[in-house]
């Protein structure tokens, strides 16, 4: 059971510096809980609380954003034999999920909760340090992402009342 | 996020209030509980001073048998009192009787004739129609219009038409003897209460001619003709709107009051001169294909559903398959342009790539309704709200060439 989950911790981009840090790993896999969905289930619901995040073993989930209007339309599938994991973010902070995740197959997790992700941090500070900065990287990506996002919006709003003038 | 009010329906219990309202200014509902309390008082009356002398009266019921039969000055004479008491209160239950009778016949031939006047004036109103076709404005040749929209408006019958212009009391009433059921209601183009009389709000269509009667000119016919399309605007948003002009200039003026379709009749018929002198024969051919009588002409019909996202050159080959027809081009975004438009709304916004979003909410903005496309080619793919523009196959009859 551990020598698996040690096997995707290994396998998953947010670990990948921790090649050296072999006794942090087998740690953080005793820290890991293991966790299933089946087909259609909903695994995060946007807008609620979350404190976990999510490495996916098996399967295929859907992340899921809704319009203004209420309607669902998906924003990524993620699947196990990528690497997949979500919620991320609740490592960091408490606050409410940004999109749902509904599994797309019966589905198999390993699920890393804020607290033990922590405390294991603090066990072994240089691999907390090195998957924190990745986490970051990955923010920074996202941010840059949202940045560009912003300057579209603004450019189509400028030139929207532009024609109005 | 601002939502759009949704048009109540045009419900019974609203209908009936209306009924209620004509009713009590009328002073009806009065008069039927002075006519009950009298039934009641005198009858009970009656049969309480006879009972014991006549066997016509035997229960109270005989007595309310008895005060109807009287107060409605039917008189039956199959029970009477025979008293004299009993006989005097009769004789005042009688001189009741005729004046209400007489007062009720008045009021209902009144009311009976003040409907006829109103509708004759073009005072009505038209509360209890929903989808109706509104046709604002008059021409000289009104009756060949309306008989021709008729015709082209399977199912449209004329009491779903409603004409609103001032062309007056004796050109209307023509018209309404012509087409039984077909209202009028008296007033200007641009005046917002006619809008509201015609119940416009909960119209299908309107029709906003050019309206020439009164020596106007152009610019100010083409100028009433927008205002009525922005007091449309104002009270009926969700309403198909076709509006004629004469001058071009008025063109952008109608598309900012949101006219759904813009028809410059002047223009095609110098079109029509213009191509006839340039090629001979091709008016001939124009006016066939616009004649949509005896299942001839160019029409707009609706595309099976698994044809949307497949391409018109498969469309085409199936419509000459089923029917030997052609088919020439097609109709994009075709209904409602509001509904349209936020079903539209609503399938943009469902991306997480802003872009693609940005993009998206820009093609909703530049949607054109029933936008024509003319022949596009085997390649081009068929949107969802499409309509076929079908050119149905000659027949012997309409087809000199064969004999």
């Amino acid at each position: 059971m551990n020598r698996e989950r040690r096997r995707l911790l290994d396998a998953c981009p947010l670990f990948q510096d921790l090649a050296g840090e072999s006794a942090a790993l087998d740690d953080l896999a005793l820290s890991c809980e293991n966790q299933r969905a089946a087909a259609g289930a909903m695994v995060i619901t946007e807008g609620t609380e979350g404190d976990a995040m999510y490495v996916i073993c098996a399967g295929r989930v859907r992340v899921e954003k809704h319009t203004l209007y209420d309607d669902a339309y998906t924003v990524t599938v993620l699947a196990g034999s990528e690497g997949g994991f979500f919620g991320e973010l609740a490592l960091l902070d408490r606050e409410r999920r940004s999109a749902s995740v509904v599994a797309e197959s019966d589905c198999e997790f390993v699920v890393v909760s804020r607290e033990r992700f922590q405390a294991w941090g603090d066990r072994h500070p240089a691999a907390g340090l090195l998957t924190t900065r990745r986490i970051a990287q990955h923010l920074a990506g996202r941010l840059r992402r949202a940045n560009a996002d912003i300057i579209t919006l603004f450019s189509a709003l400028v030139e929207e009342l532009e024609q109005r003038l | 996020m601002p939502r759009p009010a949704r048009r109540p329906p045009s419900s019974f219990s609203e209908r009936l209030h209306h009924v209620w309202h004509a009713l009590q200014t009328e002073h009806v509902p009065a008069m039927v509980l002075y006519f009950l309390v009298t039934l009641v008082v005198s009858g009970g009356l009656v049969y309480y001073i006879e009972r014991s002398r006549n066997e016509g009266f035997r229960s109270l019921e005989d007595g309310f048998w008895w005060a109807l039969v009287t107060l409605t000055t039917i008189g039956y004479g199959d029970r009477y009192p025979i008293t004299t008491t009993g006989r005097l209160v009769a004789g005042v239950v009688v001189l009741f009787g005729m004046g209400m009778v007489g007062v009720a016949t008045a009021k209902i031939a009144s009311i009976l004739v003040e409907r006829r006047i109103k509708e004759g004036r073009g005072l009505s109103e038209t509360h209890d129609l929903t989808g109706h076709f509104v046709i604002m404005g008059w021409k000289p040749d009104m009756h060949l219009l309306v008989k021709e929209v008729l015709a082209a408006h399977p199912g449209l019958n004329a009491e779903h038409l409603v004409l609103i212009n001032s062309a007056g009391e004796e050109a209307n009433d023509g018209l309404r003897g012509q087409f039984e059921g077909l209202r009028y209601l008296h007033g200007e183009l641009t005046d917002p209460l006619v809008l509201q009389r015609a119940n416009i709000a909960r119209a299908a269509k309107v029709f906003v001619l050019a309206d020439a009667t009164g020596g106007r000119s152009d610019q100010e016919i083409d100028a009433r003709t927008v205002m009525a399309l922005m007091n449309i605007e104002n009270l009926a948003p969700g309403v198909y709107t076709y509006a004629e002009v004469l001058d071009r200039q008025y063109v952008d003026y109608l598309r900012l009051a949101h006219c759904d379709e813009i028809i410059l009749s002047r223009e095609y018929g110098r079109f029509m001169l213009v191509s006839a002198s340039a090629s001979a024969g091709i008016s001939q051919a124009l006016l066939e294909l616009m004649d949509i009588s005896d299942g001839g002409g160019l029409t707009g019909e609706a595309i099976p559903a698994e044809f949307a996202g497949r391409t018109f050159g498969e469309l085409a080959a199936r419509v000459k398959a089923e029917s030997g027809r052609l088919l020439i081009g097609l109709l994009e975004n075709t209904g409602q342009p509001l509904t349209i438009k936020r079903k539209a709304l609503r399938e943009a916004q469902k991306t997480a790539n802003v872009g693609v979003l940005v993009e998206n909410l820009r093609r909703v903005k530049e949607l054109v309704a029933n936008r024509p496309v003319l022949n596009p080619g085997d390649e081009y793919v068929i949107g969802t709200h499409a309509r076929a523009l079908v050119l149905p196959r000659g027949t012997p009859a309409t087809s000199e060439a064969k004999r």
